[in-house]
């Protein structure tokens, strides 16, 4: 027990993904303790979900390696790393489309590891239940999101990659994401966050990690961020 | 919702009622024969296309390779035909087997490849060089273990497994995890379903059941040649009646052939080319304007199709 | 040696009309991603339309082209307009257009075998010239080397449509992006139909050679040229048109050297070929950046 808690819950070693010449992941290092909530900033193409796609499997990378408490996943499949308590969301909501949001919910449960997960409860804490019957190709843009996440919880993760919710939500739907999300966290799920909208990221955490061009830039506070002078010129210099 | 296993075994007592009492009461035992070689055709393009959404448009490879396998075993090691039925269940799965890479391919890719993987074993098996094992381009000759009643029960055997795999599919998580693959399969791969193996039970099935198919149907037309079970109609008259009935359920297929087999009897046989006509247009306009098949119908006053 | 000279130089002649067999479909699936698998019946209907042109008003086969490309252009533009708009709506379009070209290559096929029969039928070679040509101690038949520049002739049309007028540059951006073709103001929808019809057009006109290539023609030759298009495109990599000239180079010469070595598994070839380089490129026909993640 205590040799496990002395790893990092997650940690990403020197990672490199290159796509056809093109350097995606530069040699990435990060880490995420148990409890944290961490936002990945970084302009469009600076590698945030290809990062993502690397932690849960979905890519393998060229170099580098990523381990889960200590334990190295680095060739690991997707529903391995699911198993032992990796999962995430997608940018682009991924529900299974021509199954109902119960059948959804199900496959996660059934696949994901957890025995003993209350589907009634997290859709309702969702505010899917009143759609469980549904096709999930039927909900809109942001009930997806929300099964996505649901779907991602009913497989009891202790890391969550949360790429990119926000987008498209109102202000009203933020703010509501954000408390459920700190409620993840207090209940002992780390997040490792993707986000574009910064006032978004600033309701559920103060600390993040930048990066430009398939390389961390930078990490700490957003506050300190906003004051470094390489990551202005990476958000600012960009737009000029 | 999960359904009920009940509905599976009503399915189940109805088609093996069905065929029993056809058996003692209809005197055309080729057309009964024929219809279940289609049912078991349709039911597993369905376990394939409609839970994983992989097109075999070269289905037939695993039939003629069924019936070849089922007829060799008998020819050369002298099998009792059952087991030799079995035997050509398994030499087409072997066949799937060396064409596991086919699933790296998507959509089109993989219905195109696939067809020209029944062709390729088509004309190996045919080849006159291969005479002395094949018997080449001069076809098969099973006269001398013909047995007409075990033959259709042996037949209807295979039609009653093929479709209580589809049943299974249909009640159980696994045929869930499938149509979560079929639907995404990165989401599903992070929802803890192993992809691979989900795809690769389903596929194996799939040859199986139409290897079992072709050698049953081997056993009971006893004399047929090499391109009458790599017939390319053997591929396309069950997708149509599978699609026609609608896939991802257990009673679309059995319904779609039920009535487009006894409506190709009627009117087809005697006329092959009016019928491919007829087909054509039925898959043409099948895909643009019902693409959920008959079963789609139901679906759309709510009653709930099994 | 000499029948490998006799392989060679008879494989580039089939090479540059597997080219242009293959031209129409690769054109077809770069620009609206159809995968019209009625293609060889196409084909067929080209080679039967030659057959009629001939036998009925003694029109032959060069006169014939470009009768036949127009006839086949305008149904070829009805038949877009007629079903591949809704095709693309549906999920997945490349899926959809297989299934639903797979029915229209039974209709094609049906409708042959009604109306000509079952038999086989063919040319006579005195047609495209008659006399053998003798090169390097070789004798080839004339009417391949007719085939091979007209052939190549149409091949070279179509590239200097492509690259050198409006209409061409509007092709190849639909072919790059869809979406910012349409928003830099191309018509997507008239291109595509106009490009659907050349598509169509282009697999009838080899059509009026396949009876001297094959020797001769019969309703159900559509699927073998289906499949032999597909091992062409593909090998010259699919979507890209003149792809398809380096894809029936080879699949020519390999053709060419099968049927002289070992004559009995050249049938096999194309389905194999078809397999293995489909196999062989890991990001699907399209290569890694189509792909979906």
């Amino acid at each position: 027990m205590s040799s496990e808690s002395s790893w990092p819950l997650l940690a990403v070693r020197d990672i490199r993904k290159t796509f056809g010449g093109l350097h995606a992941l530069d040699g990435v290092t990060l880490s995420v303790n148990e409890g944290d909530v961490l936002g990945l900033i970084g302009p469009n193409g600076s590698g945030k979900t290809t990062l993502i796609n690397t932690i849960s499997g979905l890519i393998m990378p060229d170099g580098g390696s990523v381990a889960f408490k200590g334990h190295d996943l680095t060739r690991k499949s997707p529903d391995k790393r699911v198993h032992v308590g990796i999962n995430r969301t997608y940018q682009v909501p991924s529900p299974f489309h021509k199954l109902t949001v119960w059948e959804n919910m199900i496959v996660a449960a059934t696949y994901g590891g957890a025995d003993d997960v209350d589907i009634e409860n997290l859709l309702r804490r969702a505010g899917l239940h009143e759609f469980k019957d549904r096709e999930a190709g039927r909900l809109n843009s942001s009930q997806q999101k929300l099964l996505d996440i649901a779907r991602a919880l009913a497989t009891s993760p202790k890391l969550m990659l949360v790429d990119e919710i926000a987008a498209g939500l109102n202000p009203k739907e933020l703010s509501w994401l954000a408390e459920w999300l700190l409620e993840l966290s207090s209940a002992g799920i780390a997040l490792l966050v993707v986000e574009h909208l910064i006032p978004f990221l600033q309701l559920i955490t103060t600390r993040v990690v930048v990066m430009d061009v398939g390389s961390v830039i930078f990490e700490g506070d957003i506050a300190s961020a906003t004051q470094d002078d390489h990551v202005i010129e990476v958000f600012l210099g960009r737009s000029k | 919702m999960l359904k009920s296993p009940l509905a599976g075994l009503a399915v189940l007592a109805l088609v093996a009622g069905i065929f029993a009492t056809s058996f003692f009461t209809f005197s055309n035992e080729s057309l009964l024969i024929n219809l279940m070689a289609f049912l078991a055709l349709a039911q597993g393009i369905n376990l394939l296309y409609g839970f994983t959404g992989y097109m075999p448009f070269g289905y037939v490879g695993f039939f003629g390779t069924g019936a070849y396998g089922c007829a060799l075993t008998i020819l050369f090691l002298h099998w009792n035909p059952i087991a030799a039925v079995v035997a050509g269940g398994l030499s087409a799965v072997v066949l799937g087997v060396i064409l596991v890479p086919l699933l790296r391919l998507e959509g089109a890719y993989f219905g195109i490849a696939s067809l020209a993987a029944a062709q390729a074993a088509y004309e190996i098996i045919s080849n006159p060089n291969l005479t002395s094992i094949t018997q080449g381009p001069y076809g098969i000759n099973l006269g001398a273990v013909y047995a007409p009643t075990t033959g259709y029960w042996t037949m209807l055997g295979v039609l009653l497994f093929t479709t209580a795999i589809a049943a299974y599919f249909r009640i159980s998580r696994f045929g869930l995890s499938l149509m979560a693959i079929r639907d995404n399969s990165n989401s599903a791969a992070t929802a803890g379903v192993n992809v691979l193996r989900g795809r690769l039970i389903a596929w194996l099935l799939s040859c199986f059941i139409g290897g079992l198919a072709g050698g049953a149907f081997a056993w009971n037309i006893s004399f047929f040649y090499p391109q009458s079970v790599f017939a390319l109609t053997l591929s396309i008259f069950p997708i149509v009646f599978a699609v026609f009935g609608g896939v991802g359920t257990v009673i679309g297929p059995l319904i779609g052939a039920g009535l487009l087999y006894g409506l190709y009897d009627a009117v087809g046989v005697a006329n092959p080319e009016y019928f491919q006509l007829l087909y054509g247009l039925l898959i043409v306009a099948l895909l643009l304007f019902m693409p959920g098949g008959l079963v789609s119908l139901a679906k759309k006053v709510r009653i709930h199709v099994f | 040696m000499d029948l490998l000279v006799y392989a060679l130089v008879s494989g580039v002649l089939y090479g540059v009309f597997f080219a242009l067999v293959g031209l129409g479909l690769s054109l077809i699936f770069g620009v609206m991603r159809v995968v019209n698998v009625a293609h060889g019946d196409v084909i067929m209907w080209g080679a039967f339309s030659s057959f009629w042109l001939y036998t009925l008003w003694h029109i032959g086969p060069v006169l014939a082209l470009p009768i036949i490309f127009v006839s086949f252009f305008v149904f070829g533009c009805i038949i877009y307009y007629g079903i591949v708009p809704r095709i693309l709506q549906a999920e997945d379009p490349e899926l959809a257009s297989l299934i639903v070209f797979f029915g229209v290559s039974q209709v094609l096929e049906a409708i042959a075998t009604i109306a000509f029969g079952n038999t086989q039928r063919s040319l006579p070679d005195s047609l495209l010239g008659g006399r053998p040509v003798h090169l390097f101690g070789q004798s080839f038949p004339q009417s391949w080397f007719w085939t091979g520049l007209i052939s190549a002739a149409a091949i070279v049309l179509v590239y200097l449509y492509l690259s050198h007028t409006r209409t061409g540059y509007a092709t190849r951006a639909i072919m790059s992006n869809r979406q910012e073709a349409a928003s830099v103001g191309v018509n997507v929808s008239a291109l595509s139909a106009l490009n659907f019809g050349i598509g169509i057009g282009l697999a009838a006109i080899p059509g009026c050679f396949v009876s001297f290539i094959a020797g001769n023609i019969s309703p159900d030759i559509g699927l073998n040229l289906t499949v032999i298009s597909f091992a062409v495109i593909v090998v010259g990599s699919l979507g890209k048109p003149l792809g398809a000239v380096l894809g029936g180079l080879v699949y020519g010469v390999a053709t060419a050297l099968m049927q002289t070595y070992l004559p009995s598994w050249a049938a096999l070839l194309p389905n194999v070929l078809l397999i293995l380089i489909m196999l062989a490129r890991p990001g699907g026909l399209l290569g890694s950046e189509v792909r979906r993640a």
